[in-house]
């Protein structure tokens, strides 16, 4: 019996004294009302220059301490940020920004024409090896004409260059910070931005707080923790604890149950990942454009939004890319579920049942990839093919897929989603429907070459007018859906979820969160 | 004993040489380019090639080893290519969180291991037994991420007891060395329990107990002692299984640790990152097994070096 006490006394004081640890530190952080985000992220930061930055989770923590000439609002509109007016002349090769007066980098020092210069002089420069090189590879030159306007001269003309800008890695660093750091600048971000950096600890989180001489709307928060927390589950239930104030993105078989519970919201957007399999045309097989019809047909993609993505997806039958990309066009309505259909385009041409098909897939790159491959197999097989499925992680998939082919890439169909930061048709379809970016220039893995393609996207390139750019790249993705270089298969959406008292936070297209303009009900 | 500290000690050196030889190799044999996973999908051929050559990447592999050879000789490491800061700065917090867990969860399983173990040997086949070994069988045979999640969904969702993830306090640590201590737990309770019962059959056991010996003295001093060796033996081996384990455990609770850390390193192919830890914690594991060998000198007085 005593024994027995002991025990039970012992078990009760750890489970107090963990329990004390744990209330001291929720008490601290209750006491008061909540004026600090923490937000659970996927993958910590890579860096925090944005011009030598290629991941989304590191964007997504720029972007609140960072600005750039132009930038996407909520609805993901272009909106003047650091400039408040442009005008084009010389037929859009020149163009001048007005810049917006009383604004001032997070080191004190003011932006102006001199400070901007200074940041495209460094993206130019090729032997600072910035990201921004081809992005920008149409400047020829930069000047400051007066305090408050800057002139851009370019080579050719760039019908997205306003896109490019507001593209995430044309933001601007205080001159100051970049010559007092050099290349350490990726660690000391000194943006104009509403958040100031305060320290990074990798893998654990990166705190920014309200910078107090912001030019525009003061934020309603006070600080940002970015906190990075890889494994789905596990986000998830930090958010379920309360140790987290929102969480993204979230697995689609955590959503309906988020949903239900009374102390969070659930929000959801789109996202500009178009899910496809590049049909191999350099493989006799998808050489026939029957075929590539055929197998569009032999897919359900309606059941694959349903059963796979719970319904958070819109299936690509409209146009090959989502709807926030910049240029898109719904062109028709391609390619509704039709095995029938499929099995006769076969027949009519010659392909025998029995077919071998390799199937490439990354193996939890995209949103359910897995499952989205075992199911195209699944409905392949059912049309006759004799389907082989090759799983990859993302390195080697993505190395293998940008390599030079020789002669021939190896793979019939191979899984992607092209998302770009410009969120504009020029490289969102450019980058993989253009026959100059076949690997290992760009990822046109279809190996598709349309001279119609070719001359609709230059002619979008070629011009600044933005109806006759809708216009260009809208012949494009009629064609393209004609053509059928890929299996077109979904947009899914990404989602997030918030403590419900957490006001204007949202997620965006690009992937990751946006809570700089959040605030905390009472 | 002199002898054998400087004799393991030199032969660290090729066993270091040997797995950086290999690491590098493997690291550039797997297919996959870091400049085009730093540079992002969307990236052009000219951002490419900046990335390689400042990583120097676009040089011959054996100029590229030589290089990093001389560079680690030095005690230089590099830069990572992804984050671009120093190799060490990278290592250096994580890897002391993770020895924090690793020596916590070993400490936690092996001292419950051993209490349950000696418990289950003094009453054998009773129903105490019969619940410890059950309990022991499910901690070695559970997968380390599973327990971890079910872990976080009991203490952090349902009860609110322990934070659910991350680092900072002891109250953080708790999780993540339960899980990463389960199967070492029920190991060593399981290698307790064995090595008890075969030394309580020993003459000297019954010889103690027939002069009236207490039996939790005979359990204590005639029994543990002897029953200690291949225990240690055990919690040595599981150190570096814990290394290992730090993996999966460190990703479920997002603990910012180097198991963690190199897992990232592999996915972006972060050659030098990569390098360095493996590096280290091969380092590591040698010398714990060093210490293990040193504490079998102090456990069994017969064994002399």
């Amino acid at each position: 019996m005593r024994i027995h006490g002991m025990r039970s006394a012992a078990t009760a004081s750890i489970a107090g004294l963990l329990g004390s640890l744990h209330l001291a530190a929720a008490t601290v952080a209750g006491a008061e009302p909540r004026t600090g985000v923490l937000l659970a992220t996927q993958a910590d930061a890579a860096r925090l220059d944005p011009a030598a930055t290629g991941d989304v989770p590191s964007m997504m923590v720029q972007s609140v301490m960072f600005e750039g000439l132009v930038g996407w609002d909520r609805e993901q509109k272009l909106v003047p940020q650091l400039a408040e007016s442009w005008t084009f002349s010389d037929g859009g090769k020149v163009v001048v920004f007005k810049l917006r007066r009383g604004v001032r980098f997070h080191d004190g020092e003011e932006f102006d024409a001199a400070a901007a210069k200074v940041n495209f002089d460094r993206w130019l420069d090729k032997a600072n090896g910035l990201l921004t090189l081809s992005q920008f590879a149409a400047v020829d030159h930069v000047d400051a004409v007066d305090k408050f306007t800057l002139r851009l001269a370019l080579k050719e003309v760039n019908g997205a260059l306003l896109q490019t800008l507001a593209g995430r890695r044309a933001m601007f660093n205080s001159p100051k910070a970049l010559a007092k750091w050099g290349k350490d600048i990726n660690l000391h971000p000194t943006g104009t931005g509403p958040f100031e950096f305060v320290e990074w600890v990798p893998k654990d989180r990166l705190t920014v707080k309200r910078f107090d001489a912001y030019w525009g709307p003061k934020p309603a928060i006070d600080r940002i923790i970015f906190k990075p927390v890889p494994e789905p589950a596990s986000r998830v239930a930090m958010l379920e604890a309360g140790d987290a104030d929102m969480a993204a993105p979230i697995p689609v078989q955590d959503v309906e149950r988020l949903k239900g519970n009374p102390k969070l919201q659930v929000m959801m957007v789109d996202s500009l990942d178009n899910l496809h399999f590049a049909l191999n045309m350099q493989k006799d097989v998808f050489k026939d454009a029957r075929v590539r019809r055929a197998v569009n047909y032999a897919v359900d993609k309606e059941s694959i939004v349903k059963n796979i993505y719970g319904g958070l997806a819109v299936p690509l039958t409209k146009s090959p890319v989502s709807p926030f990309l910049w240029g898109y066009s719904a062109v028709g309505d391609y390619y509704r579920f039709d095995p029938a259909k499929a099995r006769e385009l076969l027949r009519e041409a010659g392909v025998k049942p029995g077919t071998k098909l390799v199937m490439w897939i990354p193996d939890g790159r995209y949103l359910q990839d897995r499952q989205v491959g075992e199911a195209v197999a699944g409905y392949l097989r059912e049309v006759g093919f004799d389907v082989q499925m090759q799983k990859m992680e993302w390195a080697t998939y993505i190395g293998r897929l940008g390599q030079k082919p020789d002669p021939v890439a190896p793979y019939d169909l191979a899984m992607l989603a092209w998302s770009v930061g410009t969120q504009d048709a020029d490289w969102g379809l450019g980058g993989t429907f253009l026959s100059t970016n076949w690997p290992p220039r760009a990822f046109n893995v279809a190996f598709y070459k349309s001279d119609a393609v070719d001359e609709a996207l230059a002619a979008g390139r070629q011009t600044t007018d933005a109806a006759k750019r809708m216009e260009a790249y809208r012949v494009a993705q009629r064609q393209i859906m004609e053509d059928a270089p890929w299996l077109f298969l979904v947009a899914y959406k990404f989602v997030g979820a918030a403590r419900k008292e957490l006001q204007n936070a949202y997620v965006i297209p690009f992937g990751g969160a946006v809570v700089k303009d959040a605030s905390f009900a009472k | 004993m002199a002898r054998l500290i400087g004799r393991r000690l030199l032969l660290l050196v090729p066993v270091l040489f040997g797995i950086l030889v290999a690491v590098f190799v493997t690291m550039r044999v797997v297919p996959g380019d870091p400049a085009r996973l730093v540079a992002g999908a969307d990236a052009g051929p000219e951002e490419l090639a900046a990335v390689r050559r400042q990583f120097g990447l676009d040089r011959p592999l054996p100029a590229q080893f030589a290089q990093y050879l001389g560079d680690v000789i030095r005690g230089e490491f590099g830069r990572s290519l992804k984050t671009q800061r120093p190799v060490l700065d990278e290592i250096r917090p994580r890897l002391w969180n993770t020895l924090t867990l690793a020596a916590l969860s070993t400490a936690l399983a092996s001292g419950l291991g051993l209490l349950a173990g000696i418990a289950a040997a003094a009453r054998r086949h009773s129903p105490l037994d019969q619940l410890t070994m059950v309990i022991a069988m499910i901690g070695v045979s559970t997968p380390s991420f599973y327990l971890g999640i079910i872990l976080i969904v009991v203490f952090a969702v349902l009860l609110g007891l322990l934070p659910s993830g991350g680092s900072g306090g002891l109250a953080h640590l708790v999780l993540p060395a339960v899980t990463l201590g389960a199967s070492t737990l029920g190991l060593v309770a399981r290698m307790t329990r064995a090595s008890m019962i075969e030394v309580l059959g020993e003459d000297y056991v019954r010889t103690a107990r027939a002069k009236g010996v207490a039996e939790p003295l005979v359990i204590a001093r005639h029994a543990l002692g002897n029953a200690l060796l291949p225990v240690i033996a055990v919690v040595a081996l599981q150190f570096g299984f814990v290394l290992a384990g730090s993996v999966l455990v460190e990703t479920v609770f997002s603990f910012p640790g180097i198991g963690w850390l190199i897992v990232e390193a592999i996915g972006m192919r972060d050659f030098p990152v990569v390098q360095g830890a493996v590096l280290l914690v091969t380092f590591l594991s040698v010398f714990v097994n060093l210490l293990a060998d040193l504490l079998y000198g102090w456990a069994d007085p017969r064994i002399r070096y």
